[in-house]
């Protein structure tokens, strides 16, 4: 009865383990860390740190905006610093990519344009190529960020988060976006 | 043994590749903004046929619209009456012997302190719609005592 118990205990343990790592974040929680790791065989980190190869990206700031007056809807709205990107490339070089996966706008918006822009503040990279460093603005597809070649250490990118001049075209309402990062490897 | 197979099969189905999002919003509020801009000095009675027939200020004043809802613009009179400013200048001009009119278009509408309709237009700013000149009609006629007067005209710009 007692190894019944045990065994019970070590499935229980290895369950909710690996269902952590498969964790897809709730996006509508800002501050949150969301990140989706490889499954390469070097599972000995739970924190990205001891991954080979791994893309975490970091919430610093709301990612929200209020357009209220003239000069909001003239002007650049920028949040500086919003998003870290946190990547390791131990096994190849990779690519990074960012795209709008999801924009929820009011009745009778127009949907097809969307006014956010990425902006790279800052990274530590030495191994970086293809860095976009103008303002991004981005769309329903993947655009690149940047490269980095394959290296042991942790690199960090950091980028502000930009809404563009709207004008007055814009009826009023709630519009909702999700930027999708993802890194890939040949 | 049967723990190890459990495991690995959990570790599978959770790779989903490397790439992770974050999510935000922004609220837009509805927004009507008019900008008057005065575009002429004092309106001088100088000679009989300014007295006979009046005196028309053409783009007598600018006004500028952003709204990013189909709009209306209504004017009207602050006041019955003008206001006198100088000792001879009556109390008693109504508003009027003012009438206003959109630069370019025909027909003036007189000035009272019913609001009235001067233009609506759609959402946005900018186009000829949005920024445009007014013209203005003085025809006090004979009956007001020379002097300097002024009346205070109200601009309200409502969301259709």
């Amino acid at each position: 009865m007692r190894y019944i118990y045990v065994i019970a205990l070590i499935l229980f343990t290895g369950f909710y383990t690996f269902s952590q790592g498969a964790y897809k974040g709730d996006d509508d929680d800002d501050n949150k860390k969301e990140k989706y790791k490889d499954d390469d065989d070097d599972d000995d980190g739970k924190g990205g740190g001891g991954d080979k190869n791994y893309l975490e990206v970091d919430l610093h700031s709301s990612i929200n905006f209020t357009v209220s007056q003239p000069s909001h809807f003239e002007n650049t709205q920028t949040i500086n610093n919003a998003i870290k990107l946190k990547f390791k490339t131990k096994d190849s070089d990779c690519s990074v990519f960012a795209k709008i996966s999801s924009y929820n706008t009011p009745q009778g918006a127009n949907s097809n344009v969307i006014p956010i822009e990425l902006e790279m503040r800052s990274n530590d990279s030495k191994k970086a190529m293809s860095v976009m460093t103008q303002p991004l603005q981005l769309t329903l597809y993947d655009q690149l960020l940047f490269k980095n070649k394959k290296e042991n250490s942790t690199n960090n990118f950091f980028y502000d988060v930009r809404l563009m001049p709207l004008g007055y075209d814009y009826p009023e309402g709630q519009y909702s976006f999700t930027i999708l990062f993802t890194m890939t490897q040949p | 043994m049967i723990i190890s197979f459990v495991v690995l099969g959990q570790v599978s189905a959770g790779a989903q590749g490397k790439n992770g999002s974050v999510s935000g919003h922004f609220i837009v509020y509805s927004i009507q903004s008019i900008t008057v801009t005065s575009l002429s000095g004092v309106i001088a009675f100088n000679t009989p046929n300014d007295y006979f027939n009046g005196v028309i200020a053409n783009n007598y004043a600018n006004i500028k619209i952003k709204s990013n809802t189909n709009w209306i613009v209504s004017f009207s009179a602050q006041s019955t009456y003008f206001t006198a400013l100088s000792k001879n200048a009556s109390t008693d001009m109504p508003a009027g012997v003012m009438a206003i009119r959109i630069n370019g278009h025909s027909g003036f509408k007189t000035l009272s302190t019913q609001s009235q309709k001067l233009r609506n237009g759609p959402k946005g700013s900018g186009t000829d719609k949005h920024d445009f000149n007014i013209d203005v009609n003085f025809n006090p006629g004979f009956e007001y005592g020379g002097g300097l007067y002024s009346m205070g005209i109200v601009y309200t710009l409502t969301k259709q």
